[in-house]
C-alpha cells in the first residue's frame, strides 16, 4: 500500500475542503437568492466541472496556472517556485474542480429555507449578511455538510485533473488514485486491489453519511 | 412624529394596490386595515415594512424617507424599525423561544438584552417555555413568541398581518383578549390586518376600509361598519345595528330596523349588537311560500343588481340595506329586477352577532 499517496490525498482533500467552505458559502448566496442578470451564467460557470471531461478541465488549468500565465508568473515571483506540478497548484485545481460538488447541495438547501424567515430576520434588523449567516446558513446546515462531505470525497478520488495539473511526483502530487493507476500499470494487482478497496470503502462511508443527513426530516427537534 | 403613506403598487397581471393615509407614531393607537380577502391589505403592509417596493408614491416617517421613486434603493426593512407579525408565526426553528425573542436585540448590551427578553417572556406569559424549541410549543404560544420577538426591539410601529388566522378559536380568543392591552402597555402603534368585523370592532381605534385595492373609508370602526353601505362597498355584506328583543334555545331575537331576525347567541348579557349578514347566506324567493328551515324570512325590495364574477349582487332594502349573492342563473330564473318585492331568506347561522358593550 502506498501510504504516502494516501496521506497526500487526505491532505489535499482536507485542504481543498477548508478552502472551498468559505469560497462556496460566499458564492452560494447570489446563486440561491440573487436577482441579478448574470445569475444563470454564474450558475452555469460554477457547474462546468460537473460536465466537462477532466482532461479538458485539466488542460485549461495547466494553461491558466502555467509559468507563462499571469497567475503562474505572479506565483513564481512571489514564491520562487512553479504552480503547476506542485501541491499548491494541485490544491487550486482541486478547489475549482470540486466547487460544484460543494455548491449544489448547499444552494438547494438554501433554496428550501422558508422565505418568510428571511423576511422576518430583515424586519428584526439583520442586513443581508446577517440574514444569511444567522438564519439561512444555520437552516441549510444539511446542505452545507453534504456539500463539504461530497467535495471532500470527490477530492480524495479525483484522477484526471490531478494527473494533468500535478503529474505523478511521489510525495508531491502522486495521490491515491494515481498510485492505483501506477500499480495497475506495473501489474501489482494485489496492491491495486488494496488501494481500490480503501477508496471504495471511503466512498461508501461518505455516501451513507450524506444519505443519513438527507433522511433526517425533522432537523431541529 | 408621523408616518405619511401615499403609494401605488402594481403586480403584473394583478390588481393595482393604492394606499394613502397618515398615522401618528410614538404613542399607542391600533389601526385596523379591514377588507375582504385579496383586496391588497397584505401588500400595503409589505410595502410599509420594506419587503415589497411600491411603483410610485412616497412613504415618510418624520423626516426620514422610506420610499421615494427618485431613490435608487428604498430604505431597507432592517433600518425601518418596524415589527412584523405574519399569519403563520414564522419562528426560527434553530433557536429557542428566548433565542427567537432575543434575535432583534443584537447590538444591545448583554444585561439590557437579557432583561428585555425576560420582560417580554413575562409579558406574553411564556415563562415556562423560554428554553423550548418552537416545535415544542402550541400554535397560540408560537404566535405569542412571534409577537414578543417583533415587540422586543422597541419598534416604532408594529404590523400584524391577520395574526389570529392560523390559530384555533380558543387560542385566537385568548391572544385577541391580550393584544390590545399588551400594545397599549408598551405604547406601540400598530396596524392590524383583518377581514373579521368582530376583531375590527373589538380591537381597533381607527379603521381603514379597503376594497379592490384602495382604501375607501377612514374612521372609527363602529361608525364605519354601521355606516350605510360602507361594509357592502368593502364586499363584507351588511353590518347592522340591532336591539336584542328576546333569547330562546341558543338563539337571539333581534330587532334590526323594522326587521326581526334570529341569530345564534354568542353568550353574555348585552342588549345592543351588530348583526353581520354576508351576502352568501341570503337567498331569495318570489310569491307564496311553504315551510322552510330558515328562521328569517324578510320582505324586501330590490334596489339594485350588479354582476360580481359568476354571481349577481342583489341589493335589498327592508328598512335597512343588505344584500344577497346569488348565481346569474338564479337571477335569470326569478327574473329579478330593481323595484321588485321579494322574500329574503337568511339562515340564522349566517348571521354573526357582535355584542356592543354597554
Amino acid at each position: 500500500m502506498d501510504w504516502e499517496a494516501i496521506r497526500l490525498s487526505l491532505r489535499l482533500a482536507v485542504s481543498s475542503a477548508l478552502l472551498l467552505a468559505p469560497l462556496g458559502i460566499l458564492l452560494a448566496w447570489p446563486l440561491a437568492y440573487g436577482r441579478f442578470r448574470g445569475r444563470i451564467l454564474l450558475e452555469a460557470i460554477s457547474s462546468i466541472p460537473l460536465v466537462l471531461p477532466p482532461t479538458v478541465l485539466g488542460f485549461y488549468l495547466i494553461v491558466a496556472l502555467g509559468p507563462r500565465s499571469p497567475l503562474g508568473m505572479a506565483w513564481e515571483q512571489l514564491t520562487g517556485s512553479r504552480l503547476v506540478f506542485s501541491f499548491q497548484g494541485l490544491l487550486l485545481a482541486q478547489v475549482i474542480t470540486n466547487l460544484p460538488f460543494f455548491l449544489q447541495p448547499l444552494v438547494a438547501s438554501l433554496g428550501g429555507v422558508d422565505r418568510r424567515l428571511l423576511e422576518v430576520a430583515s424586519t428584526l434588523g439583520s442586513g443581508r449578511t446577517g440574514v444569511y449567516l444567522r438564519v439561512a446558513l444555520p437552516l441549510a446546515w444539511r446542505g452545507l455538510l453534504s456539500g463539504l462531505i461530497l467535495s471532500f470525497a470527490h477530492a480524495m478520488g479525483e484522477f484526471g485533473v490531478v494527473l494533468m495539473v500535478g503529474g505523478n511526483l511521489p510525495g508531491k502530487t502522486r495521490t491515491a488514485s494515481i498510485a492505483l493507476f501506477d500499480q495497475v500499470q506495473s501489474f501489482d494487482m494485489a496492491g491495486a486491489n488494496r488501494t481500490a478497496l480503501l477508496l471504495l470503502g471511503f466512498a461508501i462511508a461518505v455516501l451513507a453519511c450524506t444519505a443519513w443527513l438527507r433522511s433526517r426530516e425533522r432537523a431541529w427537534v | 412624529m408621523g408616518l405619511s403613506v401615499q403609494f401605488a403598487k402594481c403586480f403584473p397581471s394583478g390588481p393595482l394596490i393604492e394606499a394613502g393615509f397618515e398615522l401618528a407614531l410614538g404613542r399607542f393607537g391600533l389601526t385596523v386595515l379591514f377588507g375582504p380577502s385579496g383586496c391588497g391589505k397584505t401588500t400595503v403592509l409589505r410595502c410599509l415594512a420594506g419587503l415589497e417596493r411600491p411603483d410610485r408614491g412616497c412613504i415618510r416617517a418624520g423626516d426620514e424617507t422610506w420610499f421615494h421613486p427618485d431613490q435608487k434603493h428604498p430604505l431597507p426593512a432592517e433600518r425601518r424599525g418596524i415589527g412584523y407579525v405574519f399569519q403563520e408565526p414564522a419562528l426560527f426553528p434553530h433557536l429557542s423561544v428566548a433565542g427567537n425573542i432575543a434575535y432583534g436585540l443584537r447590538g444591545w448590551p448583554a444585561p439590557a438584552r437579557k432583561a428585555r427578553v425576560e420582560e417580554m417572556i413575562r409579558l406574553m406569559g411564556l415563562v415556562e417555555f423560554a428554553q423550548r424549541r418552537p416545535s415544542e410549543v402550541s400554535g397560540g404560544q408560537k404566535q405569542r413568541v412571534a409577537l414578543a420577538r417583533a415587540l422586543a426591539p422597541r419598534p416604532r410601529l408594529v404590523l400584524l398581518d391577520e395574526p389570529f388566522a392560523a390559530l384555533d378559536r380558543v387560542a385566537a380568543e385568548a391572544l385577541r383578549h391580550n393584544l390590545r392591552q399588551i400594545l397599549q402597555s408598551l405604547g406601540v402603534p400598530a396596524i392590524l390586518v383583518t377581514h373579521d368585523p368582530q376583531e375590527a370592532l373589538a380591537l381597533g381605534d381607527r379603521m381603514l376600509l379597503m376594497a379592490e385595492g384602495r382604501i375607501i373609508r377612514d374612521g372609527a370602526p363602529a361608525e364605519l361598519l354601521s355606516a350605510d353601505g360602507a361594509a357592502q362597498e368593502a364586499q363584507l355584506g351588511a353590518v347592522l345595528r340591532a336591539r336584542v328583543t328576546g333569547r330562546m334555545e341558543g338563539l337571539l331575537r333581534l330587532a334590526v330596523g323594522r326587521m326581526e331576525l334570529f341569530a345564534p347567541d354568542p353568550g353574555g348579557s348585552f342588549h345592543e349588537a351588530y348583526a353581520c349578514i354576508r351576502g352568501e347566506g341570503v337567498s331569495l324567493e318570489q310569491g307564496p311560500h311553504g315551510l322552510l328551515s330558515q328562521r328569517n324570512r324578510i320582505a324586501a325590495t330590490i334596489t339594485g343588481i350588479e354582476p360580481l364574477g359568476a354571481l349577481r349582487r342583489v341589493r335589498l332594502d327592508a328598512g335597512v340595506s343588505f344584500e344577497a349573492l346569488i348565481t346569474t342563473w338564479a337571477c335569470a330564473d326569478l327574473a329579478l329586477e330593481p323595484g321588485q318585492q321579494v322574500q329574503a331568506l337568511i339562515k340564522a347561522s349566517a348571521i354573526q352577532v357582535i355584542p356592543i358593550e354597554a
